[in-house]
């Protein structure tokens, strides 16, 4: 049965590296778009970095972090240091789709690869760019990494217990949602437009823009009512018990979010209905809310006693919202939920063998996406960019690797 | 540059969609309010249940004064409307014929059983995009599981990786779950959108909230799969400082020496072995209390005025008087007033997410009200009479 890949036919010239861009790109490489990474031996990322798999000593193919956001793209080396470099890298992009990087505002203008020249040779060229704060406005040179764009939207100081400093989620968190996923969101929209109208366009995700738009009532509870919120552990205005329980093993626990009278009642029957359950503090939810603190002692005294799977298993069973705080050995060793769903790929990459791949969430019935395709070895797609795609003969490729442009 | 006046060219200007959307999907239907799209929330007779979330104008519960609901529902239009109801359910088939996409996060299953499955509605109208967000996924064992925010992060891996040794994982603040699955959504059904422009033909697209938190994980797995480390939460790394809490990454390092150097603060750090990121990384704990110490000294807006100037990657753990009034953000027109004429008062939420010079992110109006385009859809749009409108309200369908 052949697949229908929705984006089969868009090419997309890609100068982002590390997360954000590569994490959007792959995802409309998993949807069949032709990617073609821009790296060089030139620049740095994340090739090298740990973890990585076994294989040749020093070769740039088998960081696990590399491979994983990169999977289904091809990779050419180009150095855009050079003025044939950039000769070349704008022919590339002429026979584009989408062009997108993440270099500091006006790196690309400097290159000649603006949105306004680029577009004058090709009206449907969609540009993207995401720098931290913008291409204009007062701080438009700012540097910045998700860490610190997490700080700086808030999501550092709603995050942790009121008693401690704040925390976060030490994964440079915007890099891997907000910005890639507005950035890709963006793209399709524009995409859209396109085939209305056959104009392309520039579009801008500021990384801290993105990341500021993400953060509930945080805004306006300020603007409205002065309010400013900060962190309140694993607690909610709206909802209680809604916690995270101590539960049998070594660092084991369970996540539980009654948000209902309805479940409440069967929160309680799942319980077996214990007798500190049914004191009248807790029948309502003002009650609950009011005496969390001892709520939720009264739970840990049960879930302590249990597993978290085990309680998962009961709770949802009387409809009550509830899951094992998962690390990343049961997801892929013991969640039948993500196997069923085939959410873990394995695919032989020429040099670090048969390793897993993630990261396609959208299922779509008809078109549904793929990991079809490991990650690109270093410049393994340069014979079919520059000797096919853009026609050169095997001598001009030659002078270009011995003047380091093709590099 | 100001966001622009309605009738500048809409991304999505051409769609209509149909939001049944609770928590886990309000984002996804913001955005594509926010792109253009006519957005028709529906919400059950007396309100759609986000109403009741927190925190309200001035503190006082009321469904139509809900900051929650006031946010996620900006440009869109409301019907009241009771799908269990048969009129009703044919009611939201009549929508369902002229609407492009629909946004749904009910239990698996359930649309289905009102008779409103994605093959019911495609056979209705072929070209219906359906976007399902659920927990789990419509498919496998745990499609019937429920789930929120907390356990999407909890399921997904994500709440693991934060927090303090000594308790609990704690959650990531500001309903991550939601947002990751919204984006994921947004993003799915915008590919299905390419399709449908390029095929005619509408899907289903599947979202499980788990995948969304799974799929954002850094190198996480990859650590795991190759090395065997489970990741773990590690504490915070935010160092205090006059006022607050500083995130620092450690690039520049050489800058950062001269900057603390230049205010007597450098102590041993300017002694040329730390140049090697080896020797800095056994030895983080030092520099951490050094730096601890140089932060004592100064506010957040002083360390991150400085930290801009000579290019050092700091920020502010920023509250929300922080944000809202950061002069980068002010200076780009990124907070967007919105008129409330019902209280006399305009607010300012947040703008743009993203930029697209053509077709600029919209900002037309506040949140509706429950059921405020009743008439609208229904009289205008329907045909029904006004008769028909009350007796399917007194039967309760609207």
């Amino acid at each position: 049965m052949e697949t229908r890949l929705p984006l089969t036919g868009v090419r997309v010239a890609d100068f982002t590296w590390i997360g954000a861009g590569p994490t959007c790109t792959r995802l409309l490489a998993f949807f069949g778009a032709e990617v073609i990474i821009v790296e060089s031996y030139t620049r740095g990322g994340i090739r090298m970095q740990t973890p990585q798999a076994k294989g040749p000593e020093g070769s740039p193919n088998l960081s696990g972090f590399f491979n994983n956001l990169n999977s289904c793209k091809r990779s050419i080396t180009l150095n855009m240091r050079t003025p044939e470099g950039i000769a070349i890298g704008r022919k590339l992009i002429g026979l584009s789709d989408i062009v997108v990087n993440n270099f500091a505002p006006g790196v690309m203008d400097r290159w000649g690869l603006s949105y306004q020249e680029l577009r004058k040779e090709n009206p449907g060229i969609i540009m993207g760019e995401m720098p931290v704060g913008g291409r204009w406005g007062l701080l438009k040179n700012i540097i910045g990494y998700g860490a610190t764009v997490e700080a700086f939207a808030g999501i550092n100081e709603l995050t942790g217990y009121p008693d401690r400093p704040p925390t976060g989620t030490e994964i440079n968190y915007p890099d891997y949602a907000s910005n890639p996923y507005h950035f890709a969101t963006a793209i399709l929209t524009a995409l859209h437009h396109r085939n209305q109208t056959g104009r392309g366009q520039y579009i801008e995700v500021a990384q801290f823009e993105s990341t500021a738009s993400v953060m509930d009532t945080l805004v306006l509870d300020y603007t409205v009512n002065g309010n400013i919120q900060t962190r309140t552990g694993n607690h909610v205005s709206y909802a209680s018990p809604h916690a995270v329980y101590r539960c049998q093993g070594d660092d084991r626990w369970v996540a539980v979010a009654v948000t209902s009278e309805a479940e409440w009642s069967g929160f309680k029957r799942a319980l077996g209905n214990p007798a500190w359950a049914v004191d009248h503090r807790f029948d309502t939810f003002e009650g609950r809310k009011t005496h969390e603190e001892a709520l939720d002692g009264f739970i840990e005294g049960w879930t302590s006693q249990h597993t978290p799977e085990e309680i998962m298993h009961s709770l949802q069973a009387a409809g009550v919202p509830a899951g094992v705080v998962q690390n990343m050995e049961d997801a892929m060793r013991r969640d039948p939920q993500l196997a069923q769903r085939g959410f873990y790929v394995q695919l032989e990459h020429p040099e670090a063998g048969l390793t897993t791949y993630d990261g396609l969430v959208a299922r779509l019935s008809a078109t549904p996406g793929q990991l079809r395709a490991p990650a690109p070895c270093l410049g393994e797609a340069n014979d079919y960019v520059f000797r096919e795609l853009l026609g050169m003969s095997e001598d001009e490729v030659n002078r270009f690797i011995m003047q380091e442009v093709i590099h | 540059m100001n966001l622009p006046q309605s009738g500048s060219a809409k991304a999505l200007g051409d769609l209509r969609v149909l939001d049944l959307a609770n928590s886990a999907g309000l984002y996804c239907t913001r955005l594509l309010a926010g792109l253009g799209a006519e957005v028709i929330k529906i919400e059950p007779p007396g309100g759609d249940p986000t109403r009741h979330i927190g925190p309200f104008y001035h503190g006082t519960p009321d469904p139509e004064k809900s900051l929650y609901f006031w946010h996620y529902n900006i440009n869109k239009k409301s019907i009241t409307l009771n799908l269990e109801q048969p009129e009703g359910a044919a009611l939201f088939r009549r929508l369902a014929a002229e609407a492009d996409i629909v946004i749904e996060t009910f239990p698996t299953g359930y649309l289905a059983s009102l008779g409103l499955s994605f093959d019911e509605l495609h056979a209705i109208n072929p070209r219906l995009i359906l976007t399902s967000i659920t927990g789990f996924g419509q498919t496998g064992p745990y499609s019937h599981y429920k789930a929120t925010d907390l356990i999407a992060l909890a399921m997904g891996t994500q709440l693991y990786l934060c927090g303090f040794q000594d308790r609990a994982p704690v959650r990531t603040g500001a309903s991550q779950g939601n947002h990751q699955a919204s984006l994921h959504a947004s993003a799915g059904t915008l590919l299905a959108l390419f399709w449908r422009d390029i095929s005619g033909e509408g899907q289903h697209v599947d979202i499980s909230m788990q995948q969304a938190v799974a799929a954002d994980l850094q190198w996480t797995m990859a650590q795991y799969e190759l090395t065997g480390v489970v990741r773990k939460r590690e504490g915070s790394r935010l160092f205090p400082c006059k006022d607050g809490y500083m995130r620092y990454h450690t690039g520049n390092w050489e800058g950062l020496v001269a900057w603390l150097d230049s205010e007597g603060m450098a102590e041993d750090l300017t002694d040329p072995r730390w140049l090697e990121q080896s020797a800095r990384r056994a030895g983080q704990q030092h520099i951490d209390e050094v730096l601890i110490r140089f932060f004592f000294t100064h506010t957040k807006a002083e360390i991150y005025q400085e930290a801009v100037r000579r290019r050092i990657p700091f920020t502010a753990s920023n509250s929300a008087k922080d944000l809202v009034e950061d002069p980068h953000l002010n200076s780009r027109n990124f907070f967007v007033e919105l008129e409330h004429p019902e209280l006399g008062e305009r607010f300012v939420y947040p703008g743009p997410p993203m930029r697209l010079e053509d077709t600029p992110w919209v900002m037309e109006h506040r949140a509706p009200f429950t059921g405020e385009h009743n008439e609208e859809v229904y009289l205008e749009r329907l045909g029904l009479t006004a008769d028909r409108l009350k007796e399917l309200k007194a039967l309760g369908a609207i």
